[in-house]
């Protein structure tokens, strides 16, 4: 018996399609990316897996049982940022959610809290949580029902580095214990480090269904852009258009910009030195970087595989 | 269920709206009585004014611990009662969404069912931990009242005191109702809470425009008052299934104490003090009765968008 089955489960507004005819399962202790850029859908997704909206059609079992019922007190969820009430303390907040699922334990409240590394500040109201804070708390009441079914909606949002690697030790450490965990993002490099299948969504549809490394090897390298700032533009335009592993090289006004596959990006800056193009600085493009690499990796599974018939 | 009842036991705990709430209906409202009460005895007693004890009769009507029981069912419950309905409709209901926490109580506990019978059941504690604060507040001031000299004994209708408390927090249930249903379906707790307290009265202000309107046919000298009449006779018969006047049977101790005190010869009709209808428990039945619609009403659509409304927010 699979823990989550998603069957031909389609959302429908009006006439816009947020999920169309979705199917997926999820193993026992399987730990799966659900990845997507936003609005793709996985939220949606993930609210009608926990019972929130109810379909148009199709269906959700979780441990058999069809949602709608009782085997939802058998997962956890954190779904989109996590919400608190803000007069209450972090511990409060987490005693009210074990009340309201019954039959929690306060050790398990303590358990979650030392978890989650929140033990420390589990007392003050979380109104003075800061965003990563407020995260982890929301992990912490995922966890508190001792979940066989784990749903995280984009888990990392407001973590700071250290806080994301925290975050993947607890996710493999679910693993470890057997929770199913279904874990969302937008960023593939977060995703890629503990979720060994990934599931690929876009427009409602399902694109790809397997382990990340066949995901990546038959999408092959995504480029990445980069924005050179130099005095010298055309010496870098002459040296960089001389390479065949760099694509796109234009001049703009600040200097120069430029594609190269992420797999060779750190033969840039080499590059230019030996080169002697001096340069005051190298970036990539638009603040969301790793959103970058998945949306052209989105853009060549939609390329290589067509619609839903890309389904592996 | 009980779990789910201290959950939200708890967190009103934490609110100090409640502790305010409890605190003036226990506190401030019999105080304020007691130094009237002390102003009237130091000011009016034994002057040319007190005729006949009519001083010492007036602080027994307000300082005694009867008295000032009666006066919270009967005047401040019903002054309170859709604010006190609005607080915690908003604070259980509304709150829920303006705070996004529907997502996270309903994965707690998917049975929306059993959910919201524990917010509503959590709900009428409330009440009743500020109705039983308040007779409290009532008593012991009483008391103090009594020791001050202020009243002399402590006597008074206390059976029907207790049923007039029961019948008023079960009527509870019907403004309660209408706050978890507004508080469920409005996006703002605030204008939630607003329509709670001015919504019934305002609607049913607008029912009675239109229909006397309705009713007016072209005014003669001579039919004239037959159409006020009739029309009066309309909005009466209206005015009994409406929702404000039924839902607050406390009103009555009040009413049948000003009935007591002038001898039966209130006036009808007679401003404000005819809105202090007599104590007649077969007219309380009735209004019980209409409440009782109005909450199977509320409770019944309240059900119906609770169990299938999608959670977006």
């Amino acid at each position: 018996m699979s823990v989550l089955e998603v069957s031909n489960l389609s959302k429908k507004y009006g006439s816009r399609s947020a999920v169309d005819d979705l199917s997926f399962k999820l193993e026992a202790g399987e730990v799966v990316g659900f990845l997507g850029p936003n609005g793709a859908g996985k939220t949606t997704t993930m609210r009608m897996i926990a019972g929130l909206i109810s379909p148009s059609s199709g269906a959700v079992t979780v441990l058999g049982q069809k949602v709608p019922g009782d085997s939802l007190r058998e997962m956890g969820a954190m779904i989109e940022e996590p919400s608190f009430y803000p007069y209450l303390s972090g511990k409060d907040n987490l005693r009210y959610a074990a009340k309201m699922h019954g039959g929690i334990p306060d050790k398990r409240i303590t358990e979650v809290l030392e978890l989650t590394g929140l033990v420390g500040r589990a007392g003050d109201n979380v109104f003075k949580y800061s965003q990563g804070m407020r995260q982890r708390l929301g992990l912490a009441r995922a966890l508190l029902p001792t979940p066989k079914l784990l749903l995280l909606d984009e888990p990392a949002n407001g973590l700071d580095p250290e806080g994301i690697a925290e975050l993947r030790e607890v996710v493999k450490h679910f693993a470890h214990q057997g929770i199913t965990t279904l874990v969302s993002s937008h960023i593939l490099s977060e995703v890629e480090k503990f979720a060994p299948r990934i599931l690929i969504i876009n427009k409602g549809k399902l694109l790809r269904d397997g382990a990340l490394g066949g995901v990546t090897k038959a999408v092959g390298d995504a480029d990445v852009t980069y924005r050179l700032e130099t005095g010298e533009a055309n010496r870098a335009l002459e040296v960089l258009r001389r390479e065949a592993w760099i694509s796109a090289v234009t001049a703009v006004p600040e200097g120069v910009s430029l594609r190269v596959p992420r797999s060779g990006a750190y033969r840039l800056a080499p590059l230019l030195v030996q080169s002697g193009v001096p340069f005051t600085q190298l970036a990539r493009e638009g603040s969301e970087a790793h959103a970058g690499d998945l949306e052209q990796l989105y853009l060549q599974v939609i390329g290589d595989q067509g619609n839903a018939g890309g389904v592996a | 269920m009980l779990e789910m009842m201290q959950a939200e036991l708890m967190k009103a705990s934490k609110k100090k709206r409640f502790w305010i709430l409890t605190m003036v209906v226990a506190v401030v409202v019999p105080l304020v009585q007691l130094v009237i009460a002390g102003f009237v005895q130091n000011r009016a007693g034994g002057t040319v004014l007190d005729q006949g004890d009519v001083v010492a009769r007036a602080i027994q009507e307000v300082a005694s611990p009867y008295s000032l029981t009666r006066n919270f069912l009967g005047g401040i419950v019903p002054t309170m009662l859709l604010i006190m309905a609005a607080l915690i409709g908003s604070f259980l209901m509304g709150e829920d969404r303006s705070y996004k926490m529907w997502k996270t109580i309903l994965v707690a506990n998917p049975d929306r069912i059993k959910v919201l019978t524990a917010k509503f059941l959590s709900g009428m504690v409330i009440a009743l931990v500020i109705m039983v604060a308040g007779v409290l507040g009532a008593v012991l001031f009483g008391l103090i009242g009594m020791i001050l000299g202020f009243s002399s004994s402590a006597a008074g209708d206390w059976g029907n005191i207790a049923a007039i408390f029961a019948v008023q927090w079960l009527s509870f249930a019907a403004p309660l109702a209408l706050a978890f249903l507004l508080g469920w379906l409005l996006v703002s707790p605030l204008l939630g809470g607003v329509l709670v307290v001015l919504g019934p009265s305002l609607l049913e202000g607008i029912i009675l425009a239109v229909v006397s309107l309705s009713q007016v046919n072209r005014v003669t000298p001579l039919n004239a008052p037959l159409q006020q009449g009739r029309i009066q006779e309309v909005i009466e018969g209206l005015q009994r299934f409406f929702f404000t006047p039924n839902i607050n049977p406390g009103s009555r101790l009040v009413g049948q104490a000003l009935r007591d005190t002038f001898g039966g010869n209130l006036p009808s009709g007679s401003g404000s003090l005819a809105n202090f209808p007599p104590l007649e428990w077969d007219k309380i039945a009735f209004s019980g009765g209409v409440t009782a619609v109005y909450a199977a009403l509320f409770v019944g659509l309240l059900i119906w968008s609770f169990t299938t409304r999608d959670i977006q927010e």
